[in-house]
C-alpha cells in the first residue's frame, strides 16, 4: 500500500516535473522557430524524459496547453480583445473564451501527439523500465 | 508491433502538422495562426504606441525624426529629400504594408495570385486595359526625372527596410490569415497605385454604350435623352462669363466619312469605375469670411474602405512643411497645406478614355488595317498566376490606338475585328511631380507652375494662399477633339480618328480670385458652351455644385464652422426639384388610407436627408422605381445602353411628360409620366411597408434603410468591417455619404499667419484590424465632428502633443 503510494506519488512528480521543463522550453523554443518548434521541444523532452507513454503525452498537451492558454489569455485582456472578438467571428464562435480554449486545445494535441512520438521513437533504444 | 505502433502514431502526429501548419479552404493554417507567440495574437494591439523606438540604416544621409501625435499622425522631421521620403516609405508601411500591396496587385492584375481563381476575371480586365503597360510607360519617364526618381527610389527603399525588418510574427493579420508574404516595393508599384487612382478617377467611358444607343433611337430621342446640358444655368466651375484670352488650336478634321458600328455581342463591358466617385472643394477670399483670411476646403468622395484610402502625415525638411492625406504608395502629399497655401482636388470628369475598332488582316491578328497600310500588332502574352491552379495565359495584341481589350477572346465573338482602347492613362506622366512642387509651393504662380506636371486623372486643383488669393485651375491633359469625337466607337483604321494635338496647359479653365469671391467644384461642367475646345462627358454633377454655390453666395462672413456644416449639409437639392412635379402629378383620390399617410409624409419633407427622416426613404425609393420604370427600353435592351442622367429624366418629366419614351412597351395602354409616377408611388409604399415588416419596425428611418457601413478590403470577412453607421446624406448631396461610398477625407484650412486646420476621415492611422487605431476616426467622422490638425513648426514644437519619437539613425 505505502509501496504503490509512493510509486504514485513519484508519477506525479515526474509528470510535474515533466510538465514544467516542457512549459519552459517550448516557451523559450518558441521565440526561436515557428509554431512547430514546440513539437520538436515534445518530441525531444519525451525521448529523454523517457517516462510513461501517457506521463509523456498529457505532460506535453497540458503543458503547451496551458502555455498557448496563459500567453493568449495575457494578449486578450492586455488589449481589451480589440483582436480577439473580430477572430472569435470569424471562427464563429460565442465569445473569445472559446477562441482561448480552442487555442490551448490546438497547441496541446500537436505537443501530445509530438511527446508521444518522441516516446515511442525511444522505445526502439531502451528497455521499458515503467509499465503504464 | 512497437515498429507499427511508432509509425502509427509518428504518422498520425505528421498529419497533425500538415493539418495544422498548411491552409485548408477559408481556413487559415490553425497551428501558425492561433500560436500566441507567432500567430495572429502578436497581431493584437493596445492603446499604448509600442514601435522600435531605434531604426538604423546606412541608406539615409543624416538622422530623421518621426514623432506620432496622439491620432497616431506621423511627423517627420528629416533634413533632406531623400531620408523624408525614405522617412515616409517605412512609417507608412509599418502602418498600412498589406494594403499597399494589395492595391498595386488589384491595379496590375494579380490578384487571383493570391485570392484564387474568382479574381481571374477582375485580372484579365485589369491586363487587357493595359494597367502595368501605363505604369511601365510612367516609370520610365520618371526615372530619367532626378527629382521623380529620388522621390520613387526613397519611398522604397524606406518600405523594404520596413519589410525586411519582419518575421512571421510581425505580419499583417491578413497575410496571416490568407497564409502569403508581402514582396519587396519597387518604383514601379508607385506608378501603379497612380494608375490605380487613374483608373478609379478617370477610368470613365461610356461610348460603346452611346455607340449603341445611336443605333438604337433616332437622332432626335438622342439628343433629348444624353442632352449634354452645358448651359450657364448648370452652374459650370469656372464662373459664366470668365473670359478665354488665348487663341484656342483649332479641331481637327472629322474623317469625311464616319462609320459607327453597334457593340453588339455582348450584355456586358469592362467593370466602370463607381460612377458616384466625385467630390467637392471651394475657397473662399477674406472679403467673405469672418476672420478676413482665406479658407479652403475639400472632400474627395471615393469607396469607404477599410484600411482607409488616405493616412495622414507631415512632412518636414529643410524648405518644407506639409501636412495633409497621403496615399498609401505614393510619396508626397496629395491634398493639404503648408505654411502658405493650401490645396485640395476633385475629380475633372472628361473622356479621356477611347475606343477603335481595330480590323485584323485575319485570324492570326498580328496586322490591322491603319489608313492603306497594313500595320504589324505587338502581341503580349499575360501570364496570371492563380493559386492553386496552373497559370492562365491571356494574349493582348496592342495597336498604335492601344491594347486590343476586347477579342474573340474577351467579351466579343468575332475572330477578325477588336476594340482597342486608347487612353490618357497610358501615357508616361509624371503626377508625382505636381505633388512634390505643390507640397513646397509658397504662392499662386508656384502652385500654376506644380500643375504643369500633372496629366491623369484630371483634377479641379482649388487653391488659397496666406497671402489672399483663391484660385481653381482644372488640370490634367487633354486631346484637342473634333465634336463628338471618342463619343462614340471609331474606326481603327482613320487617321482623323486618332488624337493628334493636346490642349496647351495655359488654355486650360481656370480662374483666380473672381468677383464673387469664391471658387468651388463638385464635377460638374467645368465650362459653359463658349470654352472653344470640347469638354465633353456624359457625367456631370448637376446637384451637389448648384447647392454649394447656393449657399457660398448668400452667405457673407463665413467662418470655419458654416464651412464644417456646408461639408455635412444634407439637403436633397434634387429631390426639392423633383418631388413637387411627382406629387403634384400624382393622382390622388384613389389612395387608399396607407398610401395617403405616406403621401403626407412626402408633402411635409424639407428636402433634407437627416439621418431620422422618415420622409427620404420613401422618396429615394420611388425615385428609383420610377427611374426603372421610365427606362424599360434600357432595362429590356438585348445590347448595353447608356442610361439618361437623373437630371435629364427630371427635365423630361417636367416638360415633356407625354413623350413616347414614357410608353411601357409591354402594356397595350399608352402610359405618360404621370401615369408612371402613380405607379411608382404604390409601388414604392408597398416595398417599404414590406421593409417595415422584414424587420418588424415601426419606421423606416433614412439611415436605416440607407445601411451605410464601411467595409474591409477582404468583403468575405465582415468581422473586420463597421457595424451600419447612423448618417445622414447621400451621392448628390453636399454631405455625399452613400451606402459604402462617400466623403473619405473633410479638410477645411483656414490660413494666415497662423494655419488653422481640420480634418477627419473615416478610417484610423493604422491598418490593423488589431489595432485600436484601425477605426477609431469612425465616429468622429460620422458625428460630423473634426480633429484639429497638429501642424508642427520644427521638430521641438508643440512637445506635448506627441505621444511617441521614432528615429532613424545611420549606423
Amino acid at each position: 500500500m505505502l509501496n504503490t503510494c509512493s510509486f504514485s506519488n513519484f508519477y506525479k512528480m515526474k509528470f510535474l516535473l515533466q510538465t514544467f521543463i516542457i512549459i519552459i522550453l517550448t516557451a523559450i523554443i518558441q521565440i526561436l522557430l515557428p509554431w512547430w518548434g514546440l513539437m520538436i521541444a515534445c518530441f525531444v523532452v519525451a525521448f529523454f524524459a523517457y517516462s510513461t507513454r501517457s506521463i509523456s503525452f498529457f505532460s506535453s498537451f497540458l503543458g503547451v496547453g496551458i502555455l498557448w492558454i496563459a500567453y493568449a489569455y495575457y494578449v486578450d485582456t492586455q488589449t481589451s480583445s480589440i483582436l480577439t472578438v473580430k477572430v472569435a467571428q470569424i471562427f464563429k464562435l460565442p465569445n473569445t473564451s472559446y477562441l482561448i480554449l480552442i487555442t490551448g486545445l490546438v497547441g496541446g494535441i500537436a505537443a501530445g501527439f509530438s511527446a508521444l512520438t518522441g516516446h515511442l521513437f525511444r522505445e526502439f533504444f531502451t528497455r521499458k523500465e515503467f509499465q503504464d | 508491433m512497437k515498429i507499427i505502433r511508432f509509425f502509427l502514431v509518428a504518422l498520425v502526429t505528421l498529419s497533425i502538422f500538415f493539418i495544422l501548419n498548411f491552409k485548408w479552404g477559408a481556413t487559415p493554417p490553425l497551428g501558425k495562426f492561433l500560436d500566441p507567440f507567432n500567430g495572429f495574437w502578436q497581431n493584437a494591439e493596445s492603446t499604448t504606441v509600442a514601435f522600435n523606438a531605434e531604426i538604423t540604416s546606412s541608406k539615409i544621409s543624416d538622422a530623421v525624426q518621426i514623432k506620432f501625435d496622439e491620432r497616431l499622425v506621423p511627423h517627420i522631421f528629416a533634413t533632406n529629400d531623400y531620408d523624408l521620403y525614405f522617412a515616409q516609405g517605412f512609417v507608412t508601411a509599418q502602418h498600412r504594408l498589406w494594403q499597399m500591396e494589395t492595391q498595386t496587385m488589384f491595379a496590375s492584375g494579380r490578384l487571383a495570385e493570391i485570392l484564387g481563381p474568382t479574381l481571374l476575371s477582375v485580372d484579365r480586365e485589369q491586363r487587357r486595359q493595359g494597367m502595368v503597360y501605363g505604369a511601365e510607360n510612367a516609370l520610365k519617364i520618371a526615372m530619367a526625372d532626378s527629382v521623380a526618381s529620388l522621390m520613387l527610389k526613397a519611398y522604397s527603399d524606406g518600405f523594404n527596410h520596413y519589410l525586411n525588418s519582419l518575421s512571421y510574427k510581425d505580419l499583417p493579420l491578413e497575410y496571416k490569415i490568407l497564409d502569403y508574404k508581402p514582396e519587396e516595393w519597387s518604383p514601379l508599384k508607385t506608378c501603379l497605385l497612380l494608375k490605380y487612382m487613374a483608373k478609379d478617377l478617370a477610368g470613365y467611358d461610356n461610348d460603346l454604350k452611346f455607340t449603341n444607343a445611336i443605333k438604337t433611337f433616332d437622332k432626335a430621342t438622342f439628343d433629348l435623352l444624353y442632352a449634354e446640358n452645358a448651359t450657364a444655368a448648370e452652374d459650370p466651375i469656372i464662373p459664366e462669363g470668365t473670359p478665354w484670352n488665348f487663341e484656342a488650336i483649332p479641331a481637327p478634321a472629322p474623317p469625311s466619312e464616319r462609320v459607327v458600328d453597334t457593340f453588339t455581342n455582348p450584355r456586358s463591358t469592362l467593370t466602370p469605375p463607381n460612377p458616384d466617385n466625385g467630390s467637392n472643394n471651394w475657397a473662399v477670399s477674406g472679403a467673405k469670411t469672418l476672420s478676413g483670411k482665406p479658407i479652403l476646403a475639400n472632400d474627395p468622395h471615393l469607396g469607404l474602405n477599410l484600411p482607409s484610402v488616405w493616412y495622414e502625415i507631415q512632412l518636414n525638411n529643410k524648405g518644407l512643411n506639409v501636412y495633409g492625406a497621403s496615399l498609401p504608395g505614393a510619396p508626397g502629399v496629395i491634398i493639404g497645406f503648408n505654411d502658405s497655401i493650401s490645396w485640395g482636388v476633385t475629380n475633372a470628369g472628361r473622356y479621356v478614355k477611347d475606343w477603335y475598332k481595330i480590323n485584323f488582316k485575319d485570324i492570326n491578328k498580328s496586322e490591322y488595317k491603319y489608313e492603306n497600310e497594313w500595320l504589324k500588332t505587338r502581341k503580349v502574352i499575360e501570364e496570371i498566376k492563380i493559386k492553386g491552379q496552373p497559370s492562365f495565359y491571356d494574349t493582348v495584341y496592342y495597336t498604335i490606338h492601344g491594347p486590343v481589350v476586347y477579342d474573340q477572346n474577351f467579351y466579343h465573338k468575332n475572330e477578325t475585328f477588336g476594340y482597342a482602347l486608347r487612353w490618357l492613362a497610358h501615357d508616361p506622366s509624371l503626377e508625382i511631380l505636381t505633388f512634390y512642387y505643390l507640397n513646397r509651393a509658397k504662392n499662386y504662380d508656384q502652385y500654376v507652375d506644380a500643375l504643369k506636371y500633372y496629366s491623369c486623372p484630371a483634377q479641379n486643383f482649388v487653391f488659397a494662399s496666406a497671402s489672399g488669393d483663391i484660385a481653381m485651375w482644372i488640370a490634367g491633359k487633354f486631346p484637342v477633339k473634333w465634336k463628338d469625337q471618342g463619343r462614340f466607337l471609331m474606326e481603327g483604321t482613320q487617321k482623323e480618328n486618332t488624337w493628334q494635338t493636346y490642349i496647351p496647359f495655359e488654355h486650360s479653365p481656370h480662374v483666380l480670385n473672381p468677383p464673387r469671391n469664391f471658387v468651388s467644384s463638385a464635377n460638374q461642367h467645368p465650362v459653359d458652351s463658349t470654352y472653344p475646345y470640347n469638354a465633353f462627358e456624359g457625367d456631370f454633377e448637376y446637384y451637389r455644385n448648384r447647392r454649394i454655390n447656393n449657399v457660398l453666395r448668400t452667405k457673407d462672413s463665413l467662418s470655419v464652422e458654416d464651412f464644417m456644416s456646408l461639408q455635412n449639409d444634407n439637403f436633397n437639392l434634387m429631390a426639392s426639384e423633383s418631388l413637387p412635379i411627382m406629387l403634384s402629378h400624382l393622382e390622388k383620390e384613389n389612395l387608399s388610407k396607407v398610401e395617403r399617410e405616406y403621401y403626407n409624409i412626402l408633402q411635409q419633407w424639407d428636402f433634407i436627408n437627416t439621418k431620422e427622416s422618415l420622409a427620404a426613404p420613401v422618396y429615394q425609393v420611388l425615385w428609383d422605381t420610377l427611374f426603372v420604370k421610365i427606362w424599360d427600353e434600357i432595362n429590356t435592351s438585348t445590347i448595353p445602353l447608356p442610361y439618361p442622367e437623373f437630371f435629364t429624366t427630371i427635365k423630361l418629366i417636367k416638360n415633356n411628360p407625354q413623350h413616347f419614351i414614357f410608353n411601357i412597351s409591354e402594356t397595350s395602354a399608352r402610359e405618360n409620366a404621370f401615369d408612371l409616377i402613380t405607379q411608382s408611388f404604390k409601388g414604392a409604399v408597398k416595398k417599404i411597408e414590406k421593409i417595415k415588416k422584414e424587420h418588424s419596425i415601426e419606421n423606416l428611418a433614412w439611415s436605416t434603410f440607407k445601411a451605410t457601413r464601411i467595409r474591409h478590403l477582404l468583403r468575405p470577412i465582415n468581422a473586420f468591417h463597421t457595424d451600419t453607421l447612423m448618417v445622414g446624406g447621400n451621392k448628390g448631396i453636399v454631405n455625399a455619404i452613400g451606402t459604402d461610398h462617400g466623403p473619405s477625407w473633410r479638410m477645411i484650412v483656414q490660413l494666415g499667419e497662423e494655419i488653422e486646420a481640420y480634418g477627419v476621415y473615416p478610417g484610423g492611422q493604422s491598418g490593423n484590424p488589431g489595432s485600436p487605431y484601425y477605426d477609431n476616426f469612425i465616429d468622429t467622422w460620422a458625428n460630423g465632428k473634426y480633429y484639429n490638425l497638429v501642424f508642427l513648426h520644427n521638430d521641438k514644437d508643440k512637445s506635448k502633443e506627441i505621444v511617441f519619437t521614432q528615429s532613424i539613425n545611420r549606423p
